[in-house]
């Protein structure tokens, strides 16, 4: 018994450690729709294709709730740099709706949807 | 949103308990007995661990696919180096013989790039202060040296004198820390009856009062308590404070 603990313990720490750094793959997808960023993504695009400024606002709030929702339980097996940056596109975002720049605001958030895809890459 | 100090915390923990877990599976050498490529390898590894710990700027898994790369190719060259001999003097080296028959063999030294003051030092760590008492002097591939005197500089032995000895092995542990060890107790095929009788003869009522106890291969008890009988212990600080 004592031999087979002697195994198991370090086996189970190391089969945990890689668990917790690859997670963010399985983490990534959404529970429910208010955590799920590739939706909010999808229709942000749409708004913004279309120039539905109102709900273009809206649905960066949804987008944002959503990130900031996922964020926490990937922060260990992502990267702080991506996160950040992912941050200031929806900063830099908000501003872009808000002065109805429809072009820039389209390049930022196609920036996030590929900082977003290959968060787990 | 994003908690450094908690992903600090997190993946020092996982850098830690695999680096602990690596390490052991490499081996277990003591420092002194390494050769360069350990060392090298020991430094390789802990700054992996270091960076999965603090670089935040990479995620962790890369850092822990670089740990078990070296550790897994390090188990591999130690197993093949032990099935070939070759290959192992490529790796470890070999130890490099510095004096031979109470000659300085100066071009060896060259080679191991050892300087005559690094050869005196040496020599002189092993309390030989005359180059003249050593026959031969081997720069082992630790870096230690090992040093054989002149016979006629070395210590007499029982043996020269033919004077008869009795065996000397290891002691055994029966009480470590005021807890007894069963498992030696046991191996030893003697009870807590006996032991209890041998501590009274001692004066010890309880096993708790004894910080270690020691049985030799002549059977006698070695015991140390936690209450040193010392009448007037002798302290070394020339401080004046609290030590």
């Amino acid at each position: 018994m004592r031999r087979f603990l002697f195994y198991l313990v370090p086996t189970a720490i190391l089969v945990l450690a890689v668990a917790v750094m690859l997670s963010a793959d399985w983490l990534k997808k959404p529970r429910s729709q208010a955590e799920d960023v590739g939706y909010y993504l999808v229709q942000l695009d749409g708004d913004l294709k279309e120039q539905s400024w109102t709900e273009a606002v809206a649905n960066l709030e949804k987008l944002k709730t959503a990130w900031f929702t996922m964020l926490p339980r990937l922060q260990f097996s992502i990267e702080r740099d991506e996160a950040v940056e992912i941050n200031l596109n929806l900063a830099r975002l908000r501003g872009l709706i808000n002065g109805r720049s429809q072009a820039a605001a389209l390049a930022e958030l196609n920036e996030i949807r590929t900082r977003w895809h290959n968060l787990t890459q | 949103m994003l908690n450094e100090t908690l992903v600090v915390i997190v993946r020092g923990l996982i850098g830690f308990f695999s680096l602990l877990i690596f390490a052991r599976l490499i081996g277990k050498q003591q420092v002194s007995q390494l050769t360069f490529f350990d060392y090298v390898f020991g430094i390789t590894i802990g700054s992996i661990a270091a960076s999965l710990t603090t670089d935040l700027t990479s995620r962790a898994w890369l850092h822990w696919v670089g740990l078990i790369t070296w550790t897994v190719v390090v188990l591999l060259v130690e197993v093949i180096t032990l099935k070939s001999r070759p290959l192992a003097m490529m790796v470890d080296g070999e130890p490099v013989i510095l004096i031979m028959n109470g000659h300085i063999m100066e071009k060896a030294m060259k080679q191991a790039r050892f300087l005559l003051s690094d050869l005196l030092g040496e020599l002189r760590k092993k309390n030989i202060f005359d180059l003249a008492e050593v026959e031969f002097a081997v720069l082992e591939t630790s870096g230690q040296l090992s040093v054989l005197k002149k016979s006629q500089y070395q210590p007499v032995t029982p043996h020269d004198l033919n004077l008869p000895t009795t065996y000397k092995g290891m002691s055994t542990e029966l009480i470590y820390d005021g807890k007894i060890v069963e498992q030696n107790l046991t191996d030893l095929k003697l009870d807590h009856q006996w032991l209890t009788a041998e501590l009274e003869k001692q004066g010890i009522k309880d096993p708790a009062e004894v910080f270690v106890a020691l049985l030799n291969t002549q059977g006698e008890l070695f015991v140390d308590r936690y209450r040193d009988q010392v009448p007037q212990p002798v302290d070394v600080s020339d401080y004046p404070g609290p030590n």
